[in-house]
């Protein structure tokens, strides 16, 4: 009887082995050697591929506008007059009253509407960064004295907004955080106790923050938490060489990728496809990877002077400056790429930020008349 | 307000102060032009305010100065660098008061400013600059603070960003760092790529430039400096910073 129990254990144990083994995803090593450069077609039609929109809109008189985000066909975007309430010159001193309070605003771009959401009932302008929207809450994070604070706005009952993070509860040494909002989980990176970086997340109907990955690296304290298709990315150095990229799903945080690389990593962003990610070397002209996880493609692409880029699909959209200055498609498929020639010579294109779609969109600032009060928006998705 | 400005100087230069050999170099027409550029600037407006019109006499001649010493500037390489030391903010607003004693370390100066560390002489000049109060420091302040603890000769002046083209920009920098000045920018974040998009109000240093490559050093006081203090970017980037919007200056 107790042979037939232990066998049963054993077996179970097996299953149990077995079942952890699959869930760990295999460790895929790379060497920055295997990674082939192909020749790209320039194609100016390849932006036909995607649905591009130009969203501009104007801001309240005297206001400033650098935050904002872009959820279906809505711009959700914060307001502050703390510049205009700055400017003291003799002939225009200007007193705070009320109506210089911050606002969070929502501009409808299929309707022309333009609303406030919520404004603050303080004696003076508050400090506020990094709105984020997923439909049902808005999130954005505000500075008070020396502490940050993430304040929530659910959109159907427009109710006081919750500070539901705070730097106050015990966090680490950030002093600001970026965080980016996916269902009802708010993602930031911040400190552990020993100082490394870790990623958290905290769930809207619990209120529960817990720590989803331990060990982290960040090229800059700024990094957006990267999520795109239910795939969170994170990076860390490697013990030995290089660095290990980390893929897991949102939902359960199951691990579905690993890739070691023995060279710098930096910003990587993953689908369910691919991961691509740069060396983040500022010194020389900006390589960028791909990795195919099905047929283990391996790809490496030269970009002068790099801003920034996203991950759309098959897509790669990178924001360039210096000579080549502009918007680029990159057809990771097909190898081939194009500029965006919506957009004249006398803009710059801003960080392109991903939404909790998918969708791509950033900023364009005129470089020939004053931004204010006016908001250009590019807004990308696939068609 | 000009005349009384003017008015001054005159007196200055009748009572044979040492200071004004160099205020005579320049005409009344020259300092009047300086005048008319800056009368609407919103940091000189309050500098006159708080420091009164001798001290904005000062300014017009410190802008001259500059001016004057860029056409008789001569060599220079395409490499020009005065290096800062990187520091870490105290304090999440105090950005301004920790850039400037980063430059006057620059300058071999930042012992000039009280306390016994860099913790204390910030404290010092948050003090100074009632920073705890404003919530920040003002672009005219920095430009005070430079001017006041700097042993050396050189002088600082700002210029709005918004009227500078990139080659000015560009000229401005080598200058400054030719004449061993690190620059600051008083600037918008967003246009950085390392911030990611984060559009924040900062204080920068820039202590380099590359001219072939137009690339310029940044050291950033911003927390954590060991992973994030000192930046390689565009000299476009840079220039974005302070040119893009309104209300950005460089104080060079």
């Amino acid at each position: 009887m107790k042979k037939w129990i232990y066998s049963i254990l054993i077996f179970l144990c097996l299953i149990v082995v077995a079942f952890q083994w699959k869930e760990k995803s295999k460790e895929v090593v790379l060497e920055k050697e295997e990674f082939c450069k192909y020749s790209y077609t320039y194609n100016p039609d390849i932006w036909s591929n995607l649905r591009v929109n130009v969203i501009e809109f104007e801001t309240p008189i005297n206001s400033s506008c650098g935050n904002f985000c872009v959820y279906q066909d809505k711009v959700y975007y914060l307001v502050d007059f703390s510049d205009y309430m700055t400017n003291k010159t003799e002939t225009d001193a200007k007193e705070f009253a009320p109506e210089y309070n911050t606002q969070v605003r929502v501009y409808d771009s299929e309707s022309g509407e333009d609303k406030i959401l919520y404004q603050y009932h303080e004696e003076r302008c508050i400090n506020v960064t990094d709105i984020r929207c997923n439909g049902r809450y808005v999130i954005w994070e505000e500075y008070v004295e020396n502490t940050w604070n993430i304040r929530c706005l659910e959109l159907e009952i427009l109710n006081n907004p919750k500070v539901i993070v705070s730097s106050e509860e015990g966090s680490g040494g950030f002093w600001s955080i970026t965080p980016n909002l996916i269902e009802d989980n708010l993602y930031w990176y911040d400190q552990n106790r020993n100082g490394s970086t870790c990623l958290k997340q905290y769930n809207i109907q619990s209120g529960k923050t817990d720590v989803v990955v331990e060990e982290c690296d960040l090229a800059s304290p700024y990094e957006h938490v990267a999520i795109d298709e239910g795939i969170i990315t994170t990076y860390r150095a490697n013990k030995i060489k290089g660095y290990d990229i980390v893929s897991n799903e949102v939902d359960t945080f199951k691990q579905v990728q690993y890739l070691s690389c023995d060279s710098t990593v930096c910003k990587p962003i993953s689908d369910r496809t691919r991961c691509i990610w740069s060396e983040g070397n500022e010194l020389q002209p900006e390589k960028i990877y791909s990795y195919v996880f099905e047929n283990e493609e391996k790809e490496v692409i030269e970009i002068e002077d790099l801003f920034s880029y996203a991950l759309l699909d098959q897509y790669m959209i990178v924001n360039s400056y210096g000579e080549q200055e502009g918007l680029y498609c990159y057809d990771l498929i097909n190898k081939q790429y194009g500029k965006l020639e919506l957009l004249d010579n006398n803009t710059i294109m801003l960080f392109t930020f991903q939404s909790s779609t998918g969708d791509i969109y950033c900023e364009i600032v005129d470089k020939d008349t004053i931004q204010q009060p006016k908001l250009k928006i590019l807004h990308v998705t696939i068609k | 307000m000009y005349k009384k400005i003017i008015g001054i100087v005159l007196i200055m230069c009748i009572m044979g102060n040492a200071s004004v050999v160099n205020a005579a170099e320049y005409t009344l027409t020259e300092k009047e032009e300086i005048y008319k550029e800056y009368q609407n600037d919103e940091q000189f407006c309050m500098m006159l305010q708080e420091y009164g019109e001798e001290y904005a006499e000062e300014f017009i001649e410190d802008v001259l100065n500059s001016r004057y010493r860029k056409m008789m500037r001569g060599g220079g390489g395409n490499e020009c660098y005065q290096y800062v030391t990187n520091i870490k903010q105290t304090k999440t607003y105090n950005c301004g008061t920790t850039t400037a004693l980063q430059t006057l370390y620059g300058l071999g100066s930042a012992g000039n400013v009280p306390g016994e560390d860099n913790s204390a002489k910030i404290s010092t000049l948050d003090a100074k600059y009632n920073v705890d109060g404003q919530g920040h420091l003002i672009v005219y302040q920095l430009r005070n603070a430079l001017n006041e603890y700097n042993k050396g000769s050189q002088r600082y002046i700002y210029e709005v960003g918004k009227n500078m083209t990139i080659n000015t920009f560009e000229d401005n920098i080598a200058r400054s760092l030719t004449n061993c000045k690190p620059v600051v920018l008083h600037a918008k974040t967003k246009y950085l790529t390392y911030y990611g998009g984060k559009d924040l109000n900062h204080y920068l240093s820039v202590d380099y430039i590359n001219r072939t490559t137009d690339k310029v050093r940044i050291v950033d006081c911003n927390y954590n400096p060991e992973y994030y203090g000192v930046h390689i970017v565009t000299l476009e980037e840079a220039y974005n910073t302070i040119n893009a919007e309104t209300n950005r200056y460089m104080i060079y």
